[in-house]
């Protein structure tokens, strides 16, 4: 059978036209994106603590430390309502929450201290919050936060659980609140969010 | 010499194949980009994670270390309001805000995650993957 001039053209630029998607999807974007981190918390590996007040009164903050399933060393920051540890919503009810995959992870075995902060808008009924927290391996001796705003820095104490907490009303940018990470051998790591 | 009959169509067929290159590889490039537009990897993996299901109001905006950054942060948009956000230093954290951390009740198909990484990528949006805002 012969092939008319047209028909040839037409199925010319369609192969031309599926080797060129094919070469943009293999050029943009890479490869399909590999699973992240697994936050996936071992059961019964969660330990509770530090908790401390809350900067206007409100419930008490405190941290949920846990190892993940991919031994991640992982945090999660909520508030305490008697014994339970939760959240609260944004029309300023507490809610409990279980052991859950909603903490942040990272690796101690590779670096000192993992630091975090969160930062909250201020909602109906409920002011703005900045909280810094963060999980400490055993070679850290202290965290101190400093205020860019010249005020004296602040000494977070660092539970046994390894976290280190400091709820500040209003909300802050991270690069005013460097933190100073020391070594018990004396050696200082500085986070300076940048 | 007279050239072959069929010369001018030879010469027409090489540009038109050329061009057809070009806009494929550009249609490409924009489907490859609208369908990341939830979670993908720009050197580390980042963007819109839904939770369990895709309306339950649980999500997280997230951006793994790695590719040398130090600084990484992930905010979550609502109808286009802030709900809140988590910032992270040093080189093993990953980024996660999770919605719930943050009240619930949001409307996860009208939620973004506004990420950025410091040295790798600067601050962008992910969308929900059922976009409805």
């Amino acid at each position: 059978m012969r092939l008319t001039r047209p028909v040839k053209l037409t199925a010319a630029a369609l192969a031309s036209g599926a080797l060129g998607v094919s070469a943009a999807s293999a050029l943009v974007g890479g490869s399909a994106a590999p699973a992240p981190q697994d936050p996936t918390p071992v059961a019964g590996s969660e330990r509770l603590g530090p908790i401390v007040p809350d900067p206007v009164g409100g419930l008490q903050w405190a941290l949920r430390a846990y190892t993940s399933t991919s031994g991640g060393d992982c945090v999660e920051l909520g508030r305490m309502s008697g014994e339970r540890f939760g959240q609260i919503d944004a029309d300023g009810t507490f809610r409990a929450l279980g052991l859950d995959a909603g903490g942040t992870c990272g690796d101690l075995s590779s670096e000192p201290a993992i630091v975090v902060l969160n930062t909250y808008p201020a909602r109906a009924g409920l002011a703005a919050r900045t909280v810094l927290f963060g999980l400490a391996s055993p070679a850290v001796g202290g965290v101190v936060v400093q205020r860019r705003d010249g005020s004296s820095g602040t000494r977070p104490p660092i539970g046994a659980t390894g976290g280190f907490l400091l709820p500040l009303a209003g909300t802050i940018a991270a690069s005013e609140l460097p933190v100073t990470v020391t070594l018990a051998d004396g050696r200082r790591v500085v986070h300076d969010w940048r | 010499m007279s050239p072959p009959p069929h010369a001018p169509a030879r010469r027409l067929t090489t540009p038109l194949v050329l061009l057809a290159l070009v806009c494929s590889f550009s249609f490409g490039a924009i489907v490859r980009i609208a369908f990341a537009d939830s979670y993908h990897t720009a050197c580390v993996g980042h963007g819109f994670v839904h939770g369990n299901y895709l309306d339950d109001s649980s999500f997280y905006g997230r951006v793994e270390p790695g590719c040398g950054s130090t600084l990484r942060t992930c905010d979550l948009y609502t109808w286009g309001s802030w709900d809140g956000g988590q910032t992270v230093t040093g080189t093993t954290a990953t980024c996660t805000a999770w919605s719930i951390d943050f009240g619930s009740s949001y409307t996860e198909c009208a939620s973004t995650t506004h990420v950025e990484s410091s040295g790798v990528f600067s601050d962008h949006v992910h969308k929900a993957s059922n976009w409805c805002g």
